[in-house]
């Protein structure tokens, strides 16, 4: 096994910044020549997420694969280069009232290619999808030296293999995307967002069965708890006059004094995405991957099973429409290795990936948790595509 | 024993002497599928086998490896790009007997399905609870829900709701090791899930599928706007998209099928008008009157000869049915058809439908156009009699013009019904030695040894596991086009 280390942002030197799809190609090449490995670098920001990979990696960064290449906002498709950030996209798109169904911290850093490698996604996921379904085409820079793309610039298109969505959360780890199409959306006309407090989360009652009413349902739902204090914001989006009903709908049994619209409703959120940047190296930050109906329940296990251990718990996020739990404790080395071990024993069920920790945590397991049922593929399709280990060695699931 | 009447003997023992077909006349109606004969020739298996559980379908992949045959998985047959025919010969293992609907949790929003489940059957199933499977293809009275994953099957409300890939949360597969394997959206590692997806069954059998039920909308409403012609209905639409509305359905008419639908069906299209649109916009009532207006606003500023509305279900379905039937009708024109499926940038669909006029001049061939307008997904249909062979080679040249000027403009060889053996001749015009070796890395990945579904997506004579060789030679004959 490659001894390794999280690269963070400050410790990267060496920086290759190759300013085509092409140059890119042949660094990997020239370091699959070497035996050398290579990290894929967007922002930046996620570079905390995965195993601990190579030491001597070369950090090879998509900072000058950063333009929009096309933007047709009445067909409503984009193509973009990898390096480009989430905020340049989103004031492009925006311009025409068009947007990307995707959320993340930091927008200004958070490059698309980073996103689509990372898959990871923000509570708007639930009723607004995420890239996996919006993404229509891919131009990938491969180990060998070639550059392949797949898809195209059409918004429905079944012309071969659907490469998209296999590099699509493969953590740059069977290529480097340089480009990626997509389908753009219409910014919603309205929103709105409700932060209701909650006594505790018995405190629920039926407030979900109730929010998935198809009229009634939001398109992001969390409970969270902040300062001691369990609250559940739910965003709402749609036509002015069909928000006010479902305004006047839920006031029956959702707080609507903390309400708030449009700019201010979007700021919430951005603000909630930004709080989950990985900005401290000694936080552990689980992600619980469920069926929805069970996310409440798992959540209180996993305080009950950090409670037990010691671990103390900063944050908590259920996102319920989803069946996703995110928790965080301040890293302690006592407590940590033994409450993702009984948290993973506890929810034999679920799926639990640690999404950050400090190396000596990381050292010692498999992040992803246990080997998926597919692994034997996953290590073929790799062996394909990179069969040097040039790309991120050890960091992905089963340390492929 | 020859090693045929062994194969079948080895088959029979998995599934029963009732459940392998083997004799001429019984293999006769599996050498077809939906496509064109001409475009997608005709190709007679050596057995059909039809398991009823997964053991069985893994133990009918461990034979045909031994065999050495190639393995064809087969739905309902409704495929219209030949990706169920046996082109090489080999065993077709049809689906159509496991066709449980195994569970629903509705309160998660998931089905758990057999591949030979009809679509329609999952929404008619969950509809009495207020849900539905989302992919609508045309022919989901007879296609499998095995079908729609292998080919990521569309159909009118994928617009709005999306493809089949955007809907399968999980897969059961049999590997080409006779392996089973459970593979999820979200798991740890690969998205193994969305590889299977329009993989046209070249990666493993599908023997279950997790796929998300969607919650039917509080209100739904259809507007019907005709036009004096294509381009007043095109601007219609791109008003309509630019004004930042997504419609659940979008879809165009033009004369030729007016014609042929309304004495057919009576549908209320008007017999004068260029092209008809059928919109379809659904969600929370309030939401759904207000963009009914606005639509109604831009197609009468768009020059609409007439625009109506419907909401109750009976008047809805009445001004779906010609689309619906439209291709039925078409039976009136002439005896047979070939139905394309470029997709071009929505704003190019003016000038798309003008060339396709100007072909089927120069062809003289009669084509209708019905098709998913908010996409840019035509399907032309170029009408002619099989018997008539010069009929036949006209039609094949006039595609060929058809899909070569809508990849020209920046469009796609196949928006939802597939690459099969009838667009594999046209890969190349679209992807270079790269592209295609990439996607060979996944099937090597998956199955080595060529065995499931082969003659399929690649072009021909591309052989997978020689791909890095043949990389080097195709550098010198580059974007050298295969002929058909």
């Amino acid at each position: 096994m490659i001894p390794g280390s999280t690269p963070s942002v400050e410790s990267l030197r060496d920086v290759r910044e190759p300013s085509s799809p092409q140059e890119l190609a042949d660094v990997l090449r020239v370091a699959a020549d070497e035996g050398r490995a290579v990290v894929p670098v967007g922002g930046g920001g996620a570079l905390a997420v995965g195993n601990l990979t190579a030491d001597d990696a070369i950090p090879v960064s998509t900072r000058n694969l950063s333009r929009v290449i096309d933007y047709q906002p009445t067909d409503m498709t984009l193509s973009v280069q990898s390096g480009a950030s989430l905020a340049k996209i989103r004031s492009v798109l925006g311009e025409h009232g068009q947007m990307l169904p995707i959320e993340a911290a930091i927008p200004t850093t958070a490059t698309i290619g980073g996103l689509l490698a990372t898959a990871l996604t923000g509570p708007r996921r639930y009723g607004g999808g995420s890239l996996r379904d919006v993404i229509i085409g891919i131009t990938v820079a491969y180990p060998d030296g070639t550059v392949g793309k797949a898809g195209g610039l059409v918004v429905k298109n079944v012309s071969g293999f659907d490469m998209m969505r296999i590099h699509h959360g493969a953590l740059g780890t069977l290529g480097v995307i340089t480009s990626a199409n997509f389908k753009v959306l219409p910014i919603p006309r309205s929103e709105f967002s409700v932060l209701h407090p909650l006594k505790s989360l018995a405190d629920l009652g039926d407030l979900l069965p109730r929010l998935r009413a198809p009229s009634l349902r939001p398109v992001s739902l969390v409970i969270r708890r902040e300062l001691n204090q369990w609250l559940l914001a739910a965003r709402f989006e749609g036509r002015p006059s069909g928000l006010d009903a479902v305004a006047s709908s839920i006031g029956g049994f959702l707080d609507l004094s903390g309400k708030v619209d449009d700019a201010d409703s979007s700021d919430y959120w951005q603000l909630f995405m930004d709080g989950r940047a990985f900005s401290d190296l000694d936080e552990v930050r689980l992600q619980i991957r469920a069926m929805p109906t069970e996310s409440v329940a798992l959540a209180e296990r996993a305080l009950e099973i950090a409670e037990r251990t010691g671990a103390k718990v900063s944050r908590i996020e259920i996102e319920p429409g989803v069946g996703l739990v995110t928790i965080s404790w301040a890293h302690n080395e006592d407590v940590s290795a033994l409450t993702i071990g009984a948290i993973r024993e506890a929810l034999p069920e679920a799926t639990v990936t640690v999404l950050t920790a400090p190396d000596t945590v990381k050292r010692a397991m498999d992040v992803w948790g246990e080997e998926p049922e597919a692994i034997d593929l996953m290590r073929r399709l790799k062996q394909e595509f990179d069969p040097n280990r040039v790309l991120n060695p050890g960091r992905f699931a089963g340390k492929i | 024993m020859n090693a045929n009447a062994q194969l079948i003997a080895d088959l029979e023992r998995v599934v029963g002497a009732d459940s392998v077909f083997h004799s001429p006349s019984d293999l006769l109606v599996y050498e077809y599928d939906g496509s064109v004969e001409g475009a997608v020739d005709l190709a007679r298996p050596v057995a059909v086998v039809l398991p009823r559980t997964v053991e069985q379908v893994a133990e009918i992949v461990r034979i045909g490896k031994r065999s050495g045959l190639p393995i064809i998985p087969r739905g309902a047959g409704t495929g219209l790009s030949g990706g169920a025919v046996a082109q090489s010969g080999g065993i077709i293992v049809a689906l159509t007997r496991m066709d449980q609907i195994l569970s629903v949790d509705y309160e998660n929003e998931i089905a758990l399905v057999e591949p030979g489940v009809i679509n329609l059957e999952l929404s008619d199933f969950t509809g009495q609870r207020g849900y539905f499977f989302a992919p609508d293809p045309s022919s989901q009275r007879a296609c499998t829900i095995g079908g729609n994953v292998a080919e990521n099957s569309g159909g009118p409300h994928c617009l709005k709701y999306g493809v089949t890939t955007n809907h399968v949360l999980g897969l059961e597969f049999v590997t080409a090791d006779g392996d089973v394997k459970w593979v999820q959206n979200g798991q740890a590692g690969y998205d193994l899930t969305a590889a299977l997806v329009g993989s046209e069954g070249m990666l493993g059998i599908v023997t279950k599928a997790r796929v998300k039920i969607t919650p039917a909308p509080e209100q739904v409403s259809v507007i019907l706007a005709a036009f004096p012609d294509i381009e007043a209905a095109s601007q219609a639409v791109t008003a309509i998209i630019s004004a930042g509305i997504v419609p659940a359905a979008l879809e165009m008419m033009d004369a030729l099928t007016i014609q042929a639908v309304e004495p057919a069906f009576h549908a209320g299209y008007p017999m004068d008008a260029g092209a008809v649109l059928l919109i379809e916009i659904d969600g929370r009532p309030e939401d759904v009157q207000e963009t009914q207006t606005e639509i109604e606003s831009i197609c009468r500023q768009a020059q609409a000869m007439q625009v109506r509305s419907a909401t109750s279900k009976v008047e809805r379905d009445l001004l779906w049915k010609g689309r619906k039937m439209a291709i039925a009708a078409m039976g009136r024109l002439a005896p047979n058809y070939y139905l394309h499926d470029t997709v071009v940038p929505r704003t190019r669909l003016p000038e798309t439908m003008k060339r396709v006029y100007e072909i089927a001049d120069d062809f003289s061939l009669p084509i209708a156009n019905m098709f998913h307008a908010g996409d840019g997904n035509l399907h032309p249909l170029m009408l002619f009699d099989r018997h008539n062979k010069s009929e036949v080679e006209r039609v094949l040249e006039a595609s060929k013009h058809l899909i070569t000027y809508c990849v020209e403009i920046g469009g796609a060889l196949t928006g939802e019904h597939g690459i099969g053996t009838e667009k594999r001749g046209y890969m190349r015009l679209v992807f270079d030695e790269n592209d295609l070796a990439a996607m060979a890395g996944v099937k090597q990945t998956f199955d080595p040894a060529a065995m499931f579904n082969p003659e399929k997506i690649f072009p021909s004579g591309y052989v997978c596991g020689e791909v890095r060789a043949l990389r080097a030679q195709a550098i010198a004959q580059k974007h050298g086009i295969y002929p058909m």
